[in-house]
């Protein structure tokens, strides 16, 4: 489940950038995060159901919105937004119990 | 050797390449090259005043700071040491990730993980290469960041050479359709 928690770190990480890079809050890095943190902890207590695969469609909308949406390089949130979409796309790809064989090669066969 | 047996050695090595002790020091060069580019990354964003270099003076900013290193910053939208440090992030993320018989039980995170190392690592250590030559400075923590990528690659060229073979005799014994299962994670009677 580690990744799972890296991903609700990186959804509060999220929230609190408009606090952080004192910028206007984006509603749409909001969503975001909040879409993040609670498939994440849907994928935390439904471990057979792998909510946290769609964190990546989140993960490519928010940073496709920070490329597009603003001058390249942008503002420090706008980087941030990036930078936070590539660390989500690597992670929501990792399994939820990441250290254990995957269900069908747990029994002996 | 049993499917079922998590530290068996992988063919055609004599030792199982998806073991701690193979894929920890990937985790830990991988950490250490994530933490050199997230402070070069710092410096571009000027986080940081300076940037250290102990033997080739101001050459590392001169680098971070090049018209090559500017143009990088605006295809990508963000510094370069940035995109190498979600890279290296992701080594050690995809090193940490999986059993250690993953290279049979999960082919396709050994093959992101391949792909992250081998093709990215390569490409990233050659770029440093020419922006050294290119530009006629030299950057010391670009080298060691690249000397780092080599080193992964070496390291876990093994573990992705494993899954391959493996799909491959799968793909030989028992068809496409077996081999994609089993790239997959999925169990099928073709597995040995």
């Amino acid at each position: 489940m580690w990744a799972r928690w890296l991903e609700v770190a990186l959804g509060a990480w999220l929230l609190a950038s408009p606090w952080i890079f004192q910028s206007p809050r984006q509603w749409t890095t909001t969503l975001a995060a909040a879409a993040v943190i609670t498939l994440a902890a849907i994928s935390c207590m439904k471990p057979k159901l792998p909510a946290h695969l769609l964190t990546g469609a989140i993960a490519l909308a928010l940073g496709a919105n920070a490329y597009f949406t603003h001058p390249r390089p942008g503002p420090p949130e706008a980087q941030n937004d990036i930078v936070v979409s590539l660390l989500l796309l690597t992670t929501f790809l990792i399994p939820n119990q990441a250290f254990r064989p995957p269900r069908p090669w747990r029994n002996p066969g | 050797m049993t499917a079922d047996d998590l530290n068996a050695p992988a063919p055609p090595w004599n030792y199982n390449p998806s073991a701690w002790s193979q894929r920890v020091p990937i985790v830990i060069l991988a950490f250490i090259a994530f933490g050199i580019s997230s402070y070069m990354a710092a410096y571009q964003w000027r986080l940081v005043d300076s940037v250290w270099d102990p033997i080739f003076g101001n050459q590392t900013a001169q680098v971070l700071d090049s018209d090559v290193s500017e143009r990088m910053k605006r295809w990508f939208g963000i510094p370069d040491a940035a995109l190498g440090a979600v890279a290296y992030l992701g080594d050690a993320l995809f090193g940490l990730a999986g059993s250690t018989r993953r290279w049979q039980y999960r082919p396709w995170l050994v093959v992101l993980f391949g792909l992250d190392v081998i093709p990215l690592g390569l490409v990233s250590a050659v770029l440093v290469l020419v922006q050294t030559f290119i530009l006629g400075t030299y950057c010391f923590l670009c080298l060691v960041t690249a000397a780092i990528s080599l080193l992964l690659v070496w390291f876990a060229y093994d573990e992705v050479w494993s899954s391959l073979a493996y799909l491959r005799r799968i793909h030989q014994k028992a068809g496409a359709v077996a081999a994609w299962e089993i790239f997959w994670g999925r169990r099928h009677p073709a597995a040995a």
